[in-house]
C-alpha cells in the first residue's frame, strides 16, 4: 500500500511535494543500512522513479542538513561513497512517514476509497 | 555516444556550479557508470538510463537550487564529512554492497593512497572557494558602500532642500530679516513670567510707569507677548524653522517701571536671561540651560533651581533664598536673607552673606561633596541650611 501511495503521489504532487517525498524515500533506503547511490536507486526502482541526477542533490541536501553523513571506501581500486543514516536523520524519516500518512488520509477523504 | 563523450556533454553544461562542485558530480556519475558496469550494464544501456546530459545537467541544477550552504562548498562534497575531515575505509570491512559479494573485506591500508589523493583534489579546490568568500565579502562591502552613499546623499539633498526652503521663507536672504515690535500693557502688572529659549531677553527696571515690551518678529521665529489678568508672559523665540536664522536674534526687552513690584518667575532653556536691579515680591528662577543673570534684586523670596547652566547674582536682598543645583553653579556676589537653604546634589553654590558666621545657625547634611560651614548655634534667628551629597557649597561672609 506504501508503494502504490508512493507511486501515485510520485506523478501528482507538485514539484516542492515530490522533492520532500523522494527526501523521505531516500532516507528510508539509507535507513536498512550504509548504502550508496546505484544501491539507493536500485532498492527504489519499482516505487518511485528516481535518476542518478535526481538522487544526487537529495544526498547533497540530506547531507549537508546533517540526516545523513557519509565517506568514501575504495572498492574495486576505486572509490565508492557510503551514506548512513544519522539520528536526526532518523527522526526526519518519522516525521516523513506522518507526513504521507496524513497524505493517504486526504486522499482517502477526497475519494472516499482505502489506499 | 561513449560515456567519456557524455560525461564531457555534462561537465559543459554544469559550467554554473563551482569547480568543486562540478568535480564531485562527475566522480558521482563515474561511480554510477562504474557501478552498473559491474552489475552487468553495456556502456549503452547506461548512458540511455542517464539521459541526455543536458536534461541531467538541468535536473542537478533544479535539485541544487536553494541549497543554502552555497551547494558548491567542499566541505559538502565527496571524502569528507560534515566537518570537513576525509573518512576513508577504517571502517571498511563493514561495508558489504549487494553487487560486491567477494569484496567483503577491505585492506584499510590499500585506500589510504586514494584518500590522500582526495585530500590533494580538494586543497586544490580551497583556493576558488576563498575566491567565493573574498567575492561575497566584496559584494558585502560594495552593498555596505553604496548603500552609506545613499545615506549620505540623502541627507546632503535634505540640507540642501532645506536650506533653499529656508532661504524662500527669509526672501532669499541669508541674513535673518526681522522687524521690532512693541507691546504695551494695558493693565497693572502682577506677575511677570518669562521664559527665556534662544536669543536673550533682558528684564530692565526704569523710572517710567507704563511696562512695555520690545521684541523682534520674523518669519523664521516668533515671540509670544501675553497679558491676562495681570500676568504678563514673555516666550522668547520660537523656532519655525529650526537651525536658520536662529543666530545673532536680537534681544527682547522688558521694561519694568520701578514702581511695579512683582511677582517673577523666569524659565530659561537656553539663550540668556537677564534681569536688571530691582524690587520684586516673590522671585522663581529655574534654569535647565543656557544662563540667569541678575542684578541687585530685592524681593520677599528667592527660589533658584538649576538642572544645567549658570546663575549669576550680583545682589539678593530677602527673607529666604532656596537653591536647588543638580547640575550648574549659582553664584550670589552680595546676599542678604535671614533663612537659607541650599540643596545640591552637584554643581557647585558661592553665596557671600550680609552680617557675621556667628549669626547663623548653621545645619549641614553631608553625604558627599565639600561644604565650608560647619554646624553651629547662631546668634540670632537666621538660619542657614544645607544639604549635600555632591558637588561643593560655599559661603562666606562680609
Amino acid at each position: 500500500m506504501y508503494c502504490i501511495v508512493l507511486f501515485i503521489v510520485g506523478y501528482v504532487m507538485d514539484a516542492q511535494l515530490k522533492k520532500g517525498i523522494l527526501e523521505v524515500c531516500v532516507l528510508h533506503a539509507i535507513s536498512r543500512g550504509e548504502s550508496y547511490g546505484y544501491k539507493i536507486i536500485s532498492e527504489l526502482n519499482g516505487i518511485i522513479e528516481m535518476s542518478e541526477s535526481t538522487l544526487y542533490p537529495i544526498l547533497k541536501r540530506l547531507e549537508s542538513g546533517g540526516f545523513i553523513s557519509a565517506r568514501s571506501v575504495e572498492y574495486n581500486g576505486r572509490l565508492r561513497r557510503y551514506y548512513r543514516i544519522t539520528p536526526s536523520g532518523t527522526a526526519r524519516l518519522k516525521s516523513g512517514e506522518g507526513d504521507l500518512k496524513e497524505i493517504i488520509d486526504v486522499y482517502n477523504r477526497l475519494f472516499g476509497g482505502k489506499v | 555516444m561513449t560515456y567519456i563523450e557524455w560525461r564531457d556533454e555534462l561537465k559543459n553544461n554544469l559550467m554554473s556550479v563551482s569547480d568543486g562542485e562540478r568535480r564531485r558530480v562527475l566522480e558521482y556519475y563515474a561511480e554510477a557508470f562504474a557501478d552498473r558496469r559491474e552489475a552487468g550494464f553495456s556502456e549503452v544501456q547506461i548512458i540511455e538510463e542517464f539521459g541526455a546530459p543536458y536534461d541531467a545537467a538541468q535536473r542537478i541544477l533544479g535539485g541544487l537550487e536553494g541549497d543554502t550552504d552555497g551547494a558548491f562548498t567542499p566541505e559538502g562534497g565527496k571524502g569528507a564529512n560534515a566537518d570537513g575531515e576525509h573518512i576513508v575505509s577504517a571502517e571498511a570491512e563493514s561495508i558489504v554492497g549487494e553487487n560486491e559479494p567477494d569484496k567483503e573485506h577491505i585492506d584499510g591500508a590499500s585506500v589510504e593512497k586514494p584518500g590522500a589523493d582526495k585530500a590533494e583534489a580538494d586543497k586544490s579546490e580551497e583556493p576558488s572557494a576563498d575566491k567565493a568568500k573574498g567575492k561575497k565579502r566584496k559584494k558585502r562591502w560594495k552593498i555596505a558602500i553604496i548603500v552609506i552613499a545613499a545615506i549620505l546623499s540623502a541627507c546632503f539633498t535634505g540640507a540642501i532642500v532645506y536650506m533653499f526652503v529656508g532661504l524662500a521663507v527669509n526672501d532669499w536672504q541669508f541674513v535673518t530679516k526681522y522687524s521690532r515690535q512693541e507691546y504695551t500693557c494695558t493693565s497693572e502688572i502682577t506677575s511677570l513670567d518669562i521664559e527665556g529659549t534662544v536669543g536673550g531677553i533682558e528684564v530692565k527696571p526704569y523710572d517710567g510707569d507704563k511696562v512695555y515690551v520690545k521684541y523682534p518678529t520674523s518669519k523664521r521665529f516668533s515671540v509670544t507677548v501675553e497679558e491676562k489678568d495681570g500676568r504678563l508672559t514673555v516666550n522668547g523665540p520660537q523656532t519655525t524653522f529650526p537651525f536658520w536664522g536662529m543666530l545673532n536674534i536680537p534681544n527682547t526687552v522688558i521694561m519694568l517701571p520701578n514702581t511695579a513690584v512683582c511677582d517673577l518667575t523666569v524659565s530659561v532653556s537656553a539663550g540668556r536671561v537677564s534681569v536688571g536691579d530691582g524690587i520684586f515680591n516673590d522671585c522663581k528662577f529655574k534654569v535647565s540651560a543656557g544662563s540667569l543673570d541678575l542684578g541687585k534684586i530685592t524681593c520677599k523670596t528667592a527660589d533658584i533651581t538649576v538642572s544645567a547652566g549658570d546663575v549669576d547674582v550680583k545682589g539678593l536682598i530677602c527673607s529666604k533664598i532656596t537653591a536647588r543645583v543638580s547640575a550648574g553653579d549659582i553664584s550670589v556676589k552680595d546676599a542678604a536673607a535671614d533663612d537659607v537653604d541650599i540643596n545640591v546634589s552637584a554643581g557647585s553654590v558661592k553665596l557671600r552673606l550680609a552680617g557675621k558666621k556667628e549669626e547663623y545657625s548653621v545645619f549641614v547634611d553631608k553625604s558627599a561633596g565639600s561644604c565650608n560651614l560647619k554646624p553651629q548655634a547662631g546668634t540670632t534667628a537666621k538660619t542657614i541650611k544645607v544639604d549635600i551629597s555632591a558637588g561643593s557649597v560655599e559661603i562666606k561672609f562680609n
